[in-house]
C-alpha cells in the first residue's frame, strides 16, 4: 500500500429518516455539488431534498424507442420488398401489419437495452471501487444507517467548514474517509473467470463453424414438429371433406378468377397459357430480352434447380436425396431436355409450373406471373444447350413426330399424339425402358401379376379401367397412388387404348 | 417526513352532488326525448334509433363495468395509492340497477323483432334469421335463441347486482367499523378474486351476447378482452375527472394529489397501449389467415362508407393519446390530464361506434345528432345515479386501513 494518502470525503452517520432529509436540505442549500446520500431503503422524498433534478433518462428511452421502431419497418420492407421479395400467404411483398410485432418487439428491445445502459453509464457504473467501502461503520449503509458524504473534489470543500455544516445538521458520527490513491484493479477471481466464460462464449461459434463446412450423416433433429410436419392439404390431394373427394375447390360458377390485381379474362393467354379459345401460346408473351432471360435464370435457380437441376436434367439435390434414401413410391423430377417437353408449345410449359403437374406442386403462389414467364423463356434458352432442344431451337423436326408411321390409323395416330401431349410419355417409354412405371411397349395382351394374388391380361377393358381409376388393380412391383387420373374426355381414353393396343408384341 | 395524520372523517359533497345529478338527470330526460323524436321522424321503425341506443347502451356498460373491475382489482392486489380514489370506482360500479332499466328497451327487438325486417333488421338479426347466411345462423340457435339470450342477460344482472351490492355495502361499513382486526377489509379482499373471475367471465360473455352477435356469423374470442380494455380505459379517465371536478369544488383537497394522478395517467397509458394490442391482435390473426367467416367483420369496416373512420381509430385512439399521455410532465399536470382524460372518453365513443354500427349497414355511416344525443342523454343518466349516492355517502373511503398509505404514497 502506497503512503501516498489523502483525503477523499467527509462522511456523516445518521439514525433517522427525518435525520437525513433535514441534513439533506442544509447540504443543498449550502451550495455543495459533489455529494451524496447512502441510505438501506428508498426514501420518499430525498429526491426533492438533495434537489436532484429530473432525470434524462426518459429523453435517451423514447429515442432508442422511436429507432428501434423505426429500424423494425426498414429491415422488414429491405428484407421483404427489396432484398429477398417472396410471396407469403398470397399478401404484398411488403405489407405493415405483418410487420407489427417485429417493430414492437425491436421498439421494446431497444427502449430496455437502451434504459439500462444509460442508467449504467449516468450511474458512473460499472466501477471496482469507491473509498467509501474502506470505512468500517458505513457497512451499516446497507442495514440501519443512514450516511451522506461530501466530496473534497467539490469546489465549496473546506476541511472545517464542511465538518462543521455537518456538524450542525445533527450528525451522529463524523469521519474523514482517506484514498489511499491504489488504482484500484478488479480481483484476480474476476478477471479469470471473466477469461473462462469469455472463451466460453467461442464454443457455439466453433460448434457452428464446425457444421458448417462438415457433412451430417444424422438426420436434423425436429424440435417442432408440429411446425416441421403439418397436417394440411396439398394441392391436388385427397379430402373426405367434400362431395367430389379433392381437397381444392374448383372455381365457382358465375365467379371472374383474377391474378395480379386483373381479371384473367383480360388476356387469358398471358395469365394462364391458353388462349381465349383453350389452345396453348406457342410463344411467350413478353418480348424476350437478356434482362428477363436473366431474370428466369435467377428465378429458376431458386425455385426449380432442387429438383430439376441447374442443368434441367431433373437431378436435383432433392432427388439425389430421394434417390439415395430409395424412398418408396419417389416419382423423380422430368428432365427438362426431354424431346416430348423440347416440343411443347410455351403455354403448356407455363401451365404445367402454375398449376403443377402430377406430383409437382403448382408454384402460382410462390412466383408472380411475369416471372413464371421468364423461367419459360430461360427454359428454352437452357433446352438449346441439349439435343432436343437445340433441334428445336435450329428449327429441325421435333423427335416425337419422326417415329409417327405416316399410314397409321387415325385413331391410333390421334393417340399417339396424346401420349405426348398429355404427357403419358414421362412415366410410360414407348420402347421398353422402365422410366417411373413400366413401358406401353408390349403391355397389351400381357399378363398382369397383381398384389392379390390374381392375375389379369391386360385387354381393352383392363387399360380402360386402368386409366379411369389407376388405383382399382394394383401390378406387382408397383406403388398404388403414383398415377393421377388423366384430364382427358371418352374419346381421347378412346384413342390412347387403341394406340395402346397397337403396341401389342 | 412531513405526513399529514390522517383524521378519518366522511367527506360529504351532499350539495354538489345533489346539484350535479339534477343536472344529469335533465340532460338524460332531454337528450333521450330529442333522440326519440330525430329517431321516430327518420322514418325507418325506430331502426336507427335502437342500434344508436345499443352503443350508448354499450358506453354506460363499459363505464359500470368499468368500475367494478377498478373496486375489485384494488381490492385484490391490497393497493394503497388507489384508496383515496376508489370510492368514485365504487359509484360507478353502483350504477348496476339503471343499467338493468337501461336494458329494458332491448325486450323490443326481441319479441317484435320480424316488424322491422323490411328495413334491415334490428340489432340482433338471429333472432330472425333470414337472408343468404340464415342457414349459417341456424347452426348457431342453440346459443343464439331469444331465451337462452334473456336468460343470459339476467345472469348476469344478478352477478353484477351481488357483486356490486356485496363491495359497496362493505366499503361503507370500513368506513364506520372502528375495529382494529379489520373484518369488511379482510373479507372484501377474500372475495375480490373470485369475484374478477366471474366478472371476467360475464363481462366476456356479456360482449359476446350484445354486442358481437350483431354480426352472428362473425366471432373472435378475444372480442370480450376488447370491450374489457374500454371499460378499464374509460374508468380511470372517469375517475381523473370526477376527482379534477370536486377538487375544483373544493373536496378531497390533501386527499388527491400529484402522485394519484399521475398513477390514474399511467393507467390511461397502459390501457391506451393494451386497447391497441388487443385491437391489433384481433385483427392481425384474422387478416393473416383470411378466413372468409372471419374476415366479414373487418370486410364491412373497410368499405368506402367506414374505411376513414376505421383509420382514424389508429390515430385517435392510440397514436395521438399515445404521445399525449407519454410524458410524466403531462401525467402530473392537473389540467393537463384532465384534458387527456376527456379526450379518452370521447374517443371511447368513437371506437364503440365503429364495433357496432358497421353491422346496421355496411355501406352507409348513419353518424347523426341522434348518436350524440342519445350519448349524452344516456351519460347524463349516468350522471344522475353516479352523483346521487354522493349525496349520502361519504365520497372518500375514510375508514380504510391503507388511507395513511395512500397520502404518504410517492412516485419515484
Amino acid at each position: 500500500m502506497s503512503n501516498n494518502t489523502k483525503q477523499f470525503a467527509v462522511l456523516a452517520e445518521y439514525e433517522t429518516v427525518d435525520e437525513i432529509l433535514s441534513a439533506a436540505v442544509k447540504v443543498r442549500d449550502a451550495g455543495y455539488a459533489k455529494w451524496d446520500c447512502y441510505t438501506p431503503m428508498p426514501v420518499h422524498g430525498l429526491d426533492d431534498a438533495m434537489g436532484v433534478e429530473q432525470t434524462r433518462l426518459p429523453w435517451f428511452t423514447l429515442c432508442a424507442g422511436i429507432t428501434g421502431g423505426s429500424l423494425g419497418v426498414l429491415m422488414q420492407w429491405w428484407m421483404n420488398a427489396v432484398d429477398y421479395p417472396f410471396i407469403t400467404s398470397g399478401k404484398p411483398d411488403w405489407s405493415l401489419p405483418a410487420n407489427i410485432p417485429i417493430v414492437f418487439e425491436l421498439t421494446i428491445l431497444f427502449s430496455a437495452l437502451t434504459t439500462f445502459f444509460a442508467m449504467w453509464i449516468m450511474n458512473n457504473l460499472p466501477r471496482w471501487y469507491s473509498p467509501l467501502s474502506r470505512v468500517k461503520r458505513f457497512a451499516r449503509a446497507t442495514d440501519d444507517r443512514f450516511f451522506l458524504a461530501i466530496e473534497t473534489a467539490d469546489p465549496l470543500f473546506d476541511a472545517s467548514a464542511t465538518e462543521s455544516l455537518l456538524r450542525e445538521t445533527g450528525a451522529h458520527a463524523i469521519e474523514s474517509v482517506e484514498d489511499p490513491d491504489e488504482s484500484p484493479t478488479p480481483p484476480i477471481w474476476l478477471k479469470h473467470s471473466l477469461l473462462i466464460a469469455g472463451t466460453g462464449l467461442l464454443i457455439p461459434l466453433m460448434i457452428i463453424a464446425y457444421a458448417r463446412f462438415n457433412t451430417q450423416e444424422a438426420p436434423r433433429v425436429h424440435l417442432v414438429p408440429d411446425m416441421d410436419f403439418q397436417e394440411k392439404y396439398k394441392a391436388q390431394n385427397p379430402s373426405p371433406l367434400f362431395e367430389d373427394g379433392r381437397a381444392a375447390r374448383a372455381q365457382l360458377a358465375g365467379t371472374f378468377a383474377f391474378e395480379d390485381d386483373h381479371l384473367i379474362l383480360e388476356d387469358p393467354g398471358y395469365y394462364t397459357g391458353k388462349d381465349e379459345g383453350g389452345d396453348y401460346l406457342a410463344e411467350v408473351p413478353i418480348e424476350v430480352t437478356r434482362e428477363f432471360l436473366e431474370r428466369g435464370r435467377q428465378r429458376y435457380a431458386i425455385n426449380c434447380a432442387v429438383c430439376h437441376g441447374y442443368d434441367g436434367v431433373g437431378d436435383g439435390t432433392v432427388n439425389q436425396r430421394a434417390q439415395s434414401l430409395q424412398t418408396a413410391g419417389w416419382i423423380p423430377p422430368s428432365n427438362l431436355h426431354q424431346a416430348y417437353i423440347a416440343a411443347q408449345p410455351k403455354g403448356q410449359l407455363f401451365e404445367s409450373i402454375t398449376m403443377g403437374i402430377r406430383n409437382m406442386p403448382g408454384y402460382k403462389s410462390a412466383i408472380t406471373t411475369e416471372d413464371r414467364w421468364a423461367i419459360v423463356a430461360y427454359l428454352e434458352a437452357l433446352q438449346g444447350t441439349q439435343e432436343a432442344g437445340a433441334r428445336q431451337l435450329w428449327g429441325a423436326a421435333p423427335s416425337v413426330e419422326e417415329v409417327s408411321p405416316s399410314d397409321e390409323d387415325p385413331l391410333v395416330a390421334k393417340g399417339r399424339e396424346l401420349h405426348t401431349t398429355k404427357t403419358c410419355i414421362a412415366c410410360h417409354s414407348l420402347d421398353g425402358t422402365t422410366l417411373v412405371s413400366g413401358s406401353f411397349l408390349g403391355l397389351a395382351g400381357s399378363e398382369r401379376k397383381l398384389t392379390d394374388g390374381t392375375a389379369v391380361v391386360a385387354d381393352e377393358a383392363y387399360l380402360h379401367e386402368s386409366i379411369m381409376d389407376p388405383n382399382a388393380k394394383i401390378v406387382e412391383g408397383y406403388v398404388p397412388g403414383l398415377m393421377v387420373i388423366p384430364p382427358i374426355s371418352d374419346d381421347e381414353r378412346e384413342a390412347l387404348v387403341a394406340f395402346i393396343l397397337s403396341l401389342k408384341q | 417526513m412531513n405526513t399529514p395524520e390522517v383524521v378519518r372523517e366522511p367527506i360529504l359533497a351532499s350539495d354538489t352532488a345533489a346539484r350535479v345529478s339534477r343536472v344529469g338527470l335533465a340532460i338524460g330526460v332531454l337528450g333521450l326525448l330529442l333522440a326519440l323524436a330525430l329517431g321516430a321522424s327518420k322514418g325507418d321503425g325506430m331502426r336507427h334509433f335502437f342500434w344508436a341506443y345499443l352503443v350508448a347502451f354499450a358506453y354506460v356498460f363499459t363505464l359500470t363495468l368499468g368500475g367494478m373491475f377498478f373496486t375489485l382489482i384494488q381490492h385484490a392486489t391490497g393497493a394503497k395509492w388507489s384508496v383515496s380514489v376508489r370510492r368514485l370506482g365504487e359509484f360507478a360500479m353502483n350504477t348496476v340497477p339503471l343499467l338493468m332499466v337501461m336494458a329494458l328497451p332491448f325486450l323490443y327487438p326481441l319479441f317484435t323483432h320480424s316488424g322491422v325486417d323490411e328495413y334491415g333488421g334490428l340489432l340482433w338479426p338471429w333472432i330472425h334469421a333470414h337472408g343468404e347466411h340464415a342457414e349459417l345462423v341456424e347452426h348457431k340457435s342453440p346459443f343464439l335463441n331469444t331465451p337462452f339470450f334473456l336468460g343470459h342477460m339476467v345472469f348476469y344482472f344478478a352477478v353484477w347486482m351481488v357483486i356490486s351490492r356485496f363491495f359497496m355495502k362493505r366499503s361503507l361499513m370500513q368506513d364506520a367499523d372502528r375495529d382494529l382486526s379489520y373484518p369488511h377489509t379482510v373479507k372484501m379482499r377474500k372475495l375480490s378474486a373470485p369475484s374478477i373471475i366471474a366478472f371476467a367471465l360475464t363481462l366476456s360473455f356479456a360482449a359476446f351476447d350484445w354486442l358481437m352477435s350483431t354480426d352472428p356469423i362473425w366471432f373472435s374470442t378475444i372480442f370480450g378482452v376488447y370491450i374489457f380494455a374500454g371499460c378499464v380505459l374509460a374508468i380511470h379517465s372517469w375517475i381523473v375527472l370526477s376527482s379534477v371536478f370536486l377538487q375544483k369544488r373544493g373536496y378531497l383537497k390533501g386527499f388527491v394529489n400529484t402522485e394519484h394522478y399521475h398513477d390514474l395517467g399511467k393507467f390511461m397509458l397502459a390501457f391506451t397501449i393494451f386497447w391497441a394490442y388487443i385491437a391489433y391482435s384481433q385483427f392481425m390473426l384474422i387478416w393473416y389467415a383470411n378466413i372468409p367467416e372471419e374476415t366479414g367483420w373487418f370486410q364491412h369496416r373497410i368499405t368506402p362508407a367506414w374505411e376513414s373512420w376505421s383509420y382514424a381509430l389508429i390515430l385517435t385512439n392510440f397514436a395521438v393519446p399515445f404521445f399525449g399521455i407519454l410524458s410524466r410532465h403531462v401525467k402530473r399536470n392537473k389540467a393537463a390530464l384532465a384534458f387527456w382524460a376527456a379526450y379518452i372518453l370521447v374517443v371511447h365513443f368513437i371506437d364503440l361506434y365503429w364495433v357496432v354500427m358497421p353491422n346496421m349497414d355496411p355501406h352507409n355511416n348513419p353518424f347523426s345528432l341522434m348518436d350524440v344525443s342519445l350519448l349524452v342523454g344516456m351519460v347524463g343518466l349516468f350522471v344522475w345515479a353516479y352523483a346521487r349516492q354522493a349525496t349520502k355517502s361519504s365520497i372518500l373511503a375514510y375508514g380504510d386501513p391503507k388511507l395513511k398509505d395512500c397520502l404518504a404514497h410517492v412516485n419515484f
